[in-house]
């Protein structure tokens, strides 16, 4: 007898502890007019609604199981990301639907959303501060990049190293994985795209010709001055490097007259190739990920992007003399 | 005719914040920490609140001999407030029957009256401005008409010309038409087009005969020899021509045709050539000014201009823009001590409320006027008004000085806000004030300015030694919200509400006490500020700076509301009458 007992009061603690790990919003707003509150996920998803109107004040949502991440609350007009985790929240007071700004609501249970928000940056292109990294948790960083901008790929790894494994099906995590991969391309380390383009004589040119040396892609374009002032300035070095460097200027001129002209009037030493599908509409240009030029990328041995985004002759000499001095050849 | 000032205007709207919230998101970060400070003393406490809480330990034997009744006039009130809804006033003659019981004018008025609605029920939220109104009741008298100094001229459209007004004009009512610039953005916008009609006359014709008897050549021609234009004519001044040549000057002086870092001063022929291109756009400046007039009042039914004719609006208080009378109802009359929200300063006090302010526009005096006889006839004991004017025009100032007196006849204390505008009130006057006449002064009239829990007064509060009575507690003082909520709140109208809350409290145990009396108990008896230099905005040669003051250079009592002292000052004067 007391065996079965002790069992079935087991059982009962066991789903009572499950129970409160559950996500539940008990609102009481008034208002002067009738409102839909709602509740929906990153992606768009209805997970609940309450109209809310005189005589009828109240709302529950949940109890449910829920991903902690953000989830878009909608109050009348207003719309707000807030982080929700398995706890219960209030809402209580009043919303204006006339004029939201004259609304006074008082919200309990988002402690975790409330720490999130005091670490989003106040100018749109600053960083998080490291703190963050270090104060908040692994759903709580995933949400907090989905609210800031992250637009280069350290950036983001520093957020997704953050995130252990378990936490990454939150829709925000799969969002910042997404990123990450897409800003893949415009970091160093990664393999250089590859390419086949003439040179003057219309022969095919590939990166892969030259893997065992270094290599510099130099971008430019006939109508460009300072791509054209900045090859002069590469002349006056590119001799010091030649054993060990390949330079490689690729034009992206369309009108093959003026590539033509450009050729006889710069008289540029190294290989030239030309990809003739032009500016801004060139996928050599797209999948190296700039929109200005000169642009020029420095290729390692194995083929490896070793930097980029290099825009005259001083820095692609720094440049040079880094990877030359770091590599026995 | 008066140099006109080509300065920025200054309307007086009441959309200017006149009552501040602090700026909330729809999330707060921390539980709205409860700031009914005016309940502290600054001997006792520190902070320079109106010593509510030592008058109740005075009275704290005493019971009180009548519920007071406050009547606020202002935007509403939210009468399902938990922590007001014991004290809204419910009127003994009326019953919810869509009938009017009491044959007063106002059929359901079971807490007061909404002047702005109609009796079907609906709300008006947005009414036109008091210039605007004027502007257009005037505008065919005296639109386009200026004075020259000897005689009033217009522009005739159809000669194309200035012509001499024959028609006689009343010089009072052309001169309170011009003020009308200052209050209304159509009157602006037409001043500005009317005269830019004899601009450009004078431009094309006599400044351009008179300038080229010198200088034949209009391309030869800039602002350096067109300031020197002859316009005095057998020793007389055309003020009109002469203002019209000054306006010229000056932007001839500063139009350039080619623009940018080299800059080439503008010739007359390129000049008129733009004054011909861009005079359309002062007519459509003026159209578009015209037609942003709002007619809200069509709604509502009645004829704004016959303060006798009653039967309009309806009994619903509550609207989205009725948190600031909310907030003011809770400083008079939250109830204390339970537990919830703020303590009032008189709980026991009635609030009956008088809806007349909109959200966008400014008030129609007939229902100031009508609301004023309502609280009266309702036997209010103390009447709050809300915001003042900068304009008001004669014949409806009538209605509503009558009104007032009619209040001050039966012993009724009239409390009044001042805006929060950083005027002196001793150089510009702002309405309904104590002075009703040039002979009469009402004496029930308070006029409250806001101060801060450090006893200073609100920075760009209006002032005036003789025009200001007192200050109060009105910045970041904490009431009752919308929808049984609690927000912080800045204004002189919170500071006005205190005052109210205090003589509804010396009423309360003191009924016997007549307007005045409360009047002269609450300035005779604030807390002592004198002779401390206090920081101020004022306007010096209409810029606004910020200057030192002492406070009895602000204000006739030179102290912040004191409701422990007045109350002492109460209970002695109730003896001496015994």
């Amino acid at each position: 007898m007391k065996k079965i007992i002790f069992f079935i009061s087991l059982l009962l603690q066991v789903y009572t502890s499950m129970a409160s790990e559950q996500m539940l919003i008990k609102g009481n707003i008034k208002s002067l007019s009738k409102i839909t509150v709602s509740l929906k996920n990153l992606e768009g998803k209805l997970m609940a609604e309450a109209l809310v109107q005189k005589q009828s004040e109240s709302f529950v949502f949940g109890p449910i199981s829920i991903v902690p991440d953000l989830y878009m609350l909608t109050i009348g007009k207003t719309t707000q990301k807030v982080f929700l985790t398995n706890t219960t929240v209030t809402i209580n007071g009043y919303y204006d639907d006339a004029d939201p700004q004259n609304s006074n609501l008082e919200f309990t249970g988002l402690e975790q959303h409330l720490e999130l928000m005091t670490y989003i940056p106040k100018r749109i292109k600053d960083q998080v501060s490291p703190e963050a990294f270090s104060r908040l948790n692994g759903q709580q960083l995933s949400a907090l990049s989905y609210l800031v901008k992250v637009d280069n790929y350290d950036y983001s790894k520093t957020f997704v190293e953050k995130i252990p494994v378990a936490d990454l099906k939150s829709i925000s995590a799969q969002h910042l994985l997404k990123k990450a991969d897409s800003l893949k391309q415009f970091s160093t380390g990664i393999n250089a795209p590859d390419f086949s383009l003439p040179d003057e004589k219309g022969k095919l040119v590939s990166l892969a010709d030259f893997k065992g040396r270094i290599v510099v892609l130099d971008f430019w374009a006939s109508w460009c001055g300072p791509c054209r002032r900045e090859m002069e300035v590469f002349k006056t070095f590119y001799k010091n490097y030649e054993d060990k460097v390949q330079f490689i200027s690729i034009s992206l001129d369309e009108d093959p007259s003026k590539y033509k002209t450009a050729l006889q009037e710069m008289n540029i030493p190294w290989l030239k190739l030309w990809d003739k599908s032009g500016f801004g509409k060139s996928a050599l240009q797209a999948s190296y990920g700039f929109k200005a030029i000169p642009f020029c990328v420095v290729v390692d041995p194995e083929g490896k992007v070793f930097k980029r985004n290099i825009i005259n002759g001083v820095e692609l000499q720094k440049a040079l003399n880094a990877i030359t001095k770091n590599k026995e050849i | 005719m008066n140099i006109i000032k080509s300065k920025g205007l200054l309307i007086f709207t009441l959309c200017i914040p006149f009552f501040q919230l602090k700026a909330q998101l729809i999330k707060n970060t921390a539980k709205e920490n409860i700031a009914d400070w005016y309940n502290l003393s600054a001997d006792q406490d520190g902070v320079y609140g109106a010593d509510v809480n030592k008058a109740y330990q005075f009275l704290k034997d005493k019971a009180i001999k009548k519920k007071p009744v406050v009547a606020i006039i202002g935007f509403g009130l939210d009468t399902e407030h938990e922590d007001l809804k014991q004290a809204v006033w419910l009127n003994p003659n009326e019953k919810a029957d869509g009938k009017d019981n009491d044959k007063n004018g106002w059929a359901d008025d079971l807490h007061g009256w909404n002047f702005l609605g109609n009796t079907k029920g609906e709300m008006v939220d947005a009414i036109s401005k008091v210039g605007d109104r004027e502007f257009l009741r005037l505008r065919s008298k005296y639109e386009g008409i200026f004075w020259t100094g000897q005689n009033y001229v217009r522009f005739d459209d159809a000669l194309n010309k200035p012509v001499k007004v024959t028609i006689p004009v009343d010089k009072a009512e052309f001169d309170y038409f011009k003020l009308l610039r200052g209050e209304s953005q159509a009157a602006a916008a037409s001043n500005t087009y009317q005269f830019a009609k004899f601009m450009k006359y004078y431009l094309l014709n006599d400044f351009d005969q008179e300038i080229k008897k010198t200088y034949p050549d209009d391309s030869k021609i800039t602002a350096k020899e067109f300031r020197k234009i002859k316009i005095e004519e057998n020793g007389q001044t055309d003020s009109v021509k002469m203002v019209a040549h000054m306006f010229l000057t000056s932007f001839m002086g500063t139009a350039n045709p080619t623009g940018g870092p080299n800059q080439q001063p503008t010739t007359l022929d390129k000049f008129k050539e733009n004054i011909i291109k861009t005079f359309p756009n002062r007519k459509e400046k003026y159209d578009n000014a015209l037609a942003a007039i709002v007619d809200g009042r069509k709604a509502i039914e009645d004829n704004p201009n016959d303060v006798n004719q009653k039967n309009y609006g309806n009994g619903n208080l509550s609207t989205s823009s009725s948190f600031s009378s909310t907030m003011c109802a809770g400083i008079i009359a939250a109830a204390r001590d339970n537990q919830l929200g703020v303590n009032g300063i008189a709980p026991n006090a009635e609030l009956m409320s008088l809806r007349i302010y909109p959200k966008t526009g400014e008030i129609y005096y007939k229902d100031l006027a009508l609301a004023i006889r309502y609280a009266v006839d309702q036997k209010a004991d103390v009447i709050l008004l809300g915001a003042p004017n900068s304009i008001y025009p004669p014949n409806e100032a009538k209605w509503v000085n009558d009104a007032l007196l009619y209040a001050s006849s039966k012993g009724i204390l009239v409390v009044s806000p001042v805006l929060d505008l950083s005027k002196d009130l001793s150089k510009q006057s702002f309405y309904p004030n104590k002075n009703i006449s040039a002979e009469n002064e009402l004496s029930n009239f308070l006029t409250v300015a806001a101060s801060d829990s450090t006893g200073m007064p609100l920075k760009d509060g209006n002032f005036g030694k003789k025009e200001l009575d007192v200050y109060a507690p009105g910045v970041n003082v904490s009431s009752t919200y919308m929808g049984s909520t609690y927000r912080k709140g800045t204004g002189s109208m919170l500071a006005a509400a205190n005052v109210a809350g205090v003589a509804a409290l010396i009423k309360a145990y003191y009924p016997q006490f007549t307007g005045t009396q409360l009047r002269s108990l609450i300035v005779g008896n604030v807390t002592l500020r004198d002779n401390v230099e206090v920081e101020k905005e004022t306007f010096v040669k209409d810029r606004k700076v910020t200057d030192l003051f002492l406070f009895n250079e602000l204000c006739v009592s030179g102290g912040i509301l004191n409701a422990y002292k007045a109350i002492l000052a109460a209970d002695a004067l109730s003896k001496q009458k015994q």
